[in-house]
């Protein structure tokens, strides 16, 4: 008999081992919805990488006219937002729910006293749309979006001096992970 | 009609044991006891129960066992299930049925008259089942636009899993004849068809699946019926033997 009830222990906790595996959290380090990666040059010298001067991204909506400037997640979980950045490579998240993002570039970006961006600051409005793929990861993580046919358009002012990027070229049109950047632009 | 059937089996049956049983009287000896074999019929419990607490399982089982040798029991179970995954990001069910078929080996020694089991087991499990995906969401590592929650009803028909399944139980004979039985069961999936481009969260008769491994876990909680159909001399056992000795 106590041979018996010892096999049944062990049994029992192989059964409950199993039931208590962890699956439902997603890591940190799955392939998620990729960020778009852009990495600024100079349009004069364009292999010289350079950082644009107090960058702000905000998504353009018709009705939202809100200051609320483009978030993500980085690589070590920290929440980090494109609000007056210096930097030659940013990363920005696409809708998943539209096959067009339109993003608000501002150079320079000077809030006055009213909360709002000041007349000082250059806004240049690019359009990023392209095709959906749906992609299932795991029970966790459920679903994630691949980008593919990615293009790129800039509204441009007249004249074109009030254009600060002066030109955008596609690097990766899938944007499935982010290894490399998707797009390069110059200014 | 399908009842009538059941009825006449089931009296035949009956005849059949109360003269065995007849017979059995006549020929009692002091050393070699009968054993009883046949057929043992009965229902899990704990799935009906389950299907009225739980309003996202629905389930029913049939359990069977036949005794071919003194320790080899012929087993089968038959049912059919719904079963959901509701996960954080995902949310899908899957209806369908099953059938197990194995032996289970009966490892106790019972006293005379007794048949009570401590059982080790073996199965084959196949299902064939329909899935639906609820809703999903799309991970992002941003929430700047918002969840972006999916809802869909996306069923895929003509589903099937088969798996190996290893057994360990109790039977206990509560009233002449009627057994409660509990078991739990390790599962490996051997096979599996999924629907493209995703995956079977839930398998009728396996239960929920892990995303990194081939196993599975369940447990059985039964009633059934013994429907006696002849009964053989059992050999005493070493220790009864040296009882009557003493």
């Amino acid at each position: 008999m106590k041979r018996y009830s010892s096999y049944f222990l062990i049994f029992g906790l192989l059964v409950c081992l199993l039931g208590c595996q962890r699956d439902d959290i997603c890591p940190t380090s799955t392939n998620v919805t990729p960020l778009l990666i852009i990495r600024f040059y100079d349009n004069e010298s364009p292999d010289d990488p350079v950082p644009p001067q107090n960058l702000s991204i905000r998504e353009l909506t018709e009705e939202n006219d809100s200051l609320r400037w483009v978030s993500y997640v980085d690589n070590n979980g920290n929440k980090d937002s494109i609000f007056r950045k210096a930097v030659d490579s940013i990363s920005i998240p696409l809708r998943t729910d539209s096959n067009l993002t339109r993003f608000e570039f501002v150079l320079n970006t000077v809030i006055d006293s009213e909360g709002n961006i000041s007349e000082n600051s250059n806004r240049d409005t690019i359009t990023f749309s392209y095709d959906r793929q749906l992609e299932y990861l795991n029970r966790a993580c459920a679903y994630r979006t691949r980008f593919v046919n990615l293009k790129v358009n800039q509204n441009r002012e007249i004249p074109d001096s009030l254009n600060w990027v002066k030109n955008i070229q596609v690097e990766e049109n899938i944007v499935e992970d982010e290894n490399q950047a998707h797009v390069s632009i110059f200014l | 009609m399908k009842i009538k059937l059941m009825c006449r089996y089931f009296f035949s049956i009956l005849f059949l044991l109360i003269t065995t049983v007849a017979f059995a009287q006549r020929g009692s000896d002091t050393i070699t006891y009968k054993d009883k074999y046949g057929l043992r019929i009965g229902i899990d419990l704990s799935k009906p129960i389950r299907s009225l607490v739980d309003d996202d399982y629905r389930g029913i089982e049939l359990v069977g066992d036949y005794r071919v040798t003194e320790n080899f029991y012929a087993a089968a179970e038959l049912g059919n299930e719904k079963l959901t995954y509701d996960g954080d990001n995902i949310s899908t069910f899957s209806t369908g049925s099953y059938i197990k078929l194995g032996a289970d080996y009966n490892a106790y020694e019972n006293w005379q008259d007794m048949q009570n089991m401590i059982f080790v087991g073996a199965r084959y499990g196949f299902s064939t089942f329909s899935q639906t995906l609820n809703s999903y969401t799309i991970y992002t590592p941003t929430n700047y636009y918002g969840d972006n929650f999916v809802e869909e009803n996306t069923k895929t028909s003509g589903l099937n899993a088969s798996w190996l399944e290893l057994v360990a139980g109790i039977k206990v004979e509560l009233f002449n004849n009627l057994f409660l039985s509990a078991n739990v069961q390790l599962k490996r999936r051997i096979s599996q068809k999924t629907p493209d481009g995703f995956d079977n969260l839930t398998i009728p008769g396996f239960g929920r699946t892990y995303d990194q491994s081939d196993f599975g876990a369940g447990y059985g909680y039964s009633i059934s019926y013994m429907i006696p159909i002849f009964k053989k001399d059992r050999k005493p056992s070493v220790k009864e033997l040296e009882k009557t000795v003493n």
